[in-house]
């Protein structure tokens, strides 16, 4: 059975990007999310394998929605996607528990790899 | 490094000092390992590593890295004292010792790979020399990795989960900073299979590849930028190059340079007892001699001084960068203008000004000089100018900071300080102008309207003004609204010895600084005028308060009732001496009885009770075996100033 991913990003282009390239590879993507808020909505439903976790986004952002959904669930497993620069936001999304980081601009290999790796 | 060249001279002389504190607790811990002692020479230890790693010195920081360490063990009790442990401390020091001197001058100095691993072994306890030592792996990530630095903190995270990591090549600091290429090495003790720590290393995300690295094999540092360089831990035979420059500097311990001048300060005080034994005897020979024994304690005291006195440079050094800066951080165009920077002060000192000197210019920066459209209203030039000086004057160290910014407006600071509650409206009522600038002064007033993170936090002025009471120092201000304001900080220049004028007034034998001293001149008592009862004369059209030190120091003054009784008729008519003091801008007149003559004087610092007397600076023992108080001619200024003052005011 081919992984459940869920994507978490506030801007529909990266949302794209990164489903492409997710279900590419055959794993398949059950739900988007816009915001941290409406992420931790989504893994409720739809309790995925893997969350792809945007750090910079409105509402809610993505170390406070990782704290929400690992409340939820401690065993998830949330990949942060983070922009250049990013460091410090990256090394406290690691120590809250996230499982691996991607670093935008996306390189196919390195998502897919990522994915392979936690599942 | 090229950036950091104006920060080396800075870089050594801390280093030197943490180094002297390491040497003197080293010292002391073979005595007995007290965990204060341990804790003050781990914090120097790590201070190093600090400094050296972020300047660059990888050596150095790798030498510090491992006593760290080994102190860390020694005050967690993991490692008892020993005299060997003892030594390979004092062996440290002076391997550090000539590192710096290396580096100081230039050359490449390398760390002695075989102290390292003795350093290494010597951190070992005993029991855990069973278990796996020091198993070393090369990390390397794939080429391109993005954030390297968070892939290096989640191998290291991983490794520390298994084990204790002993050590990284580059230091730890250089992989968070990203100073590494694409491989680092980390030595870690653990008890886990050297296979199953790759396996786990292997599973993280853009790690390419992971080899354990034999012992004897010695580690390679690569580093971002410089990976021609050959490794400085390449050196196999791993000793410092002593070369002929390290005879070059001496340390001396600070307290012995102290020592060194109180007894050139007995020399002189014994040379005037001597000149004036001789006096009787008339000799020439005598006289020949001792002058040729003055000008050799002159030139002796000359070196010491010399050896205590560093440029004021090595603080306004870091001004520069700062102000660029902070006043692009505040959108602001500020010209900073430094003069006098090889004046040269006591090193004492100059450690200790740095810090208020940072707060004084950030609030220049961030109140002081306005906005450039602000400026340009103003009719100002758009740039702001901030002027930093240095000057010796008067036998002080005079060091101003001044901005042609909007100035500070008295009406203001009294409104915000009764805001703030600092003061009361009734006090401010009573405030003048120049009292109410006093008030920036002042704890809890900040008059930032809105506080930033630059300053005016509303702590800070008073904290100023404290660190330079402490250093005998003093500071004040002044300001013109929509002009600028300018800090002047006094500073002593902790001469033990300068030359002094002996005056008598009333059998009192008085010394005065001749750095303070206008001049003297002889005045009849027709010439004393009043203002509100207080006497002045008036000196080239300049009103000079006239002031009695025996009423200034709560005594009758016979001679002088007269001057102060508000007829004028009464006066008697005579000749009067006056010395006139000056101190900055402002001067005061004291009647003297006699002018004993000119000699140099060595200043003791006057205990207990008698230290805070005002007016009074230190004591004297005179050639005749006397002591004789020595006059401080600011505050006796200031007093004649406030009278003056007043008396102006309520006319």
């Amino acid at each position: 059975m081919s992984k459940r991913v869920l994507i978490v990003d506030d801007t529909a282009f990266m949302r794209m990007m990164l489903k492409t390239i997710i279900t590419g590879k055959g794993y398949s993507v059950v739900g988007e999310a816009e915001d941290g808020l409406d992420a931790i909505e989504k893994y409720k439903e739809l309790k995925p394998d893997i969350v792809t976790m945007d750090i910079t986004m409105p509402r809610m952002d993505g170390i406070e929605s990782m704290k929400g959904i690992l409340e939820i669930d401690p065993n998830a497993k949330i990949i942060v996607c983070s922009a250049m620069g990013q460091k410090a936001l990256v090394i406290e999304a690691l120590r809250l528990g996230a499982k691996d980081f991607i670093v935008k601009p996306f390189d196919a290999d390195r998502v897919v790899e990522a994915i392979n790796r936690i599942s | 490094m090229g950036g950091q060249e104006e920060y080396r001279g800075l870089f050594f002389s801390e280093a030197r000092e943490y180094l002297q504190i390491l040497s003197n607790y080293a010292l002391q811990l073979e005595k007995n390992g007290d965990k204060e002692i341990l804790a003050e020479m781990f914090r120097a230890a790590h201070s190093l590593k600090g400094m050296s790693s972020t300047i660059g010195f990888h050596d150095i920081s790798l030498l510090t890295h491992v006593m760290e360490d080994l102190l860390e063990k020694l005050r967690s009790e993991e490692l008892t004292m020993t005299t060997e442990i003892a030594d390979l401390f004092f062996e440290c020091v002076e391997h550090l010792e000539a590192l710096l001197t290396l580096t100081e001058l230039g050359e490449e100095g390398y760390v002695d790979e075989e102290l390292l691993q003795r350093l290494s072994m010597a951190s070992n306890t005993p029991e855990e020399k069973d278990i796996k030592v020091h198993t070393g792996l090369k990390v390397t990530l794939k080429p391109n990795t993005p954030m390297k630095s968070v892939r290096a903190y989640m191998i290291l995270s991983v490794l520390e989960g298994m084990g204790d990591i002993k050590e990284c090549v580059p230091p730890i600091h250089d992989i968070e900073e990203e100073r590494f290429d694409t491989s680092f090495i980390v030595y870690i003790q653990t008890e886990f299979d050297i296979d199953e720590i790759i396996s786990r290393l292997i599973a993280i995300g853009d790690v390419e590849n992971v080899e354990p690295i034999i012992h004897e094999e010695i580690p390679v540092l690569t580093t971002n930028g410089d990976k021609d360089k050959k490794e400085s831990l390449n050196s196999r035979n791993g000793t410092v190059k002593r070369g002929r420059h390290v005879e070059k500097f001496v340390r001396v311990e600070a307290h012995r340079l102290d020592k060194m001048m109180n007894l050139v300060g007995e020399l002189v005080i014994n040379r005037t007892t001597l000149i004036q034994v001789g006096k009787p005897l008339a000799s020439r020979e005598l006289e020949g001699a001792l002058e040729e024994l003055g000008r050799i304690i002159q030139t002796l005291q000359n070196s010491v001084m010399e050896m205590r006195m560093v440029p004021i440079k090595q603080v306004f050094d870091q001004f520069p960068r700062m102000v660029r800066k902070l006043s692009n951080e505040k959108g602001k165009k500020i010209e900073l203008v430094i003069e006098g920077e090889t004046t040269e002060l006591d090193r004492s000192i100059v450690n200790q000004i740095s810090d208020p000197m940072v707060h004084l210019i950030r609030n220049s920066v961030d109140h002081g000089i306005e906005s450039p459209q602000e400026r340009r209203n103003a009719k100002k030039d758009e740039t702001g100018l901030i002027t930093l000086s240095a000057c010796h004057e008067g036998g002080y160290i005079f060091i101003r900071i001044s901005d042609n910014g909007r100035g500070m407006n008295p009406i203001h600071l009294k409104e915000v300080a009764i805001k703030k509650g600092v003061i009361t409206k009734e006090e401010a009522s009573r405030l003048t102008d120049e009292e109410s600038l006093e008030l920036v002064f002042r704890a809890g007033l900040s008059t930032a309207e809105e506080v930033t993170d630059i300053s005016g936090r509303g702590v800070g002025m008073d904290v100023v003004r404290s660190v330079l009471e402490a250093l005998n120092g003093s500071i004040s201000v002044k300001t013109k609204e929509g002009q600028g304001t300018t800090f002047e900080m006094r500073l002593p220049l902790t001469l033990a010895i300068v030359e002094g004028l002996l005056v008598k007034v009333d059998d009192n034998i008085y010394v005065v600084p001749i750095e303070s001293i206008r001049e003297n001149i002889v005045m009849s008592t027709q010439t004393i005028k009043r203002i509100q009862g207080n006497p002045v004369i008036l000196v080239r059209n300049e009103l000079i308060p006239i002031l009695s030190l025996p009423r200034f120091f709560g005594e009758e003054d016979k001679n002088f009732t007269a001057f102060s009784e508000t007829d004028s008729e009464h006066v008697p008519l005579k000749e009067i001496s006056l010395m006139i003091l000056e101190s900055g801008s402002k001067k005061v007149a004291i009647p003297v009885d006699e002018f004993i003559g000119q000699q140099e004087i060595v200043i003791k610092s006057l205990g207990g009770l008698l230290r805070d007397i005002p007016g009074i600076a230190g004591a004297t023992i005179l050639g005749d075996g006397h002591v004789a108080p020595i006059l401080d001619a600011n505050t006796l200024v200031h007093w004649g100033d406030l009278h003056v003052q007043e008396g102006v005011d309520s006319r």
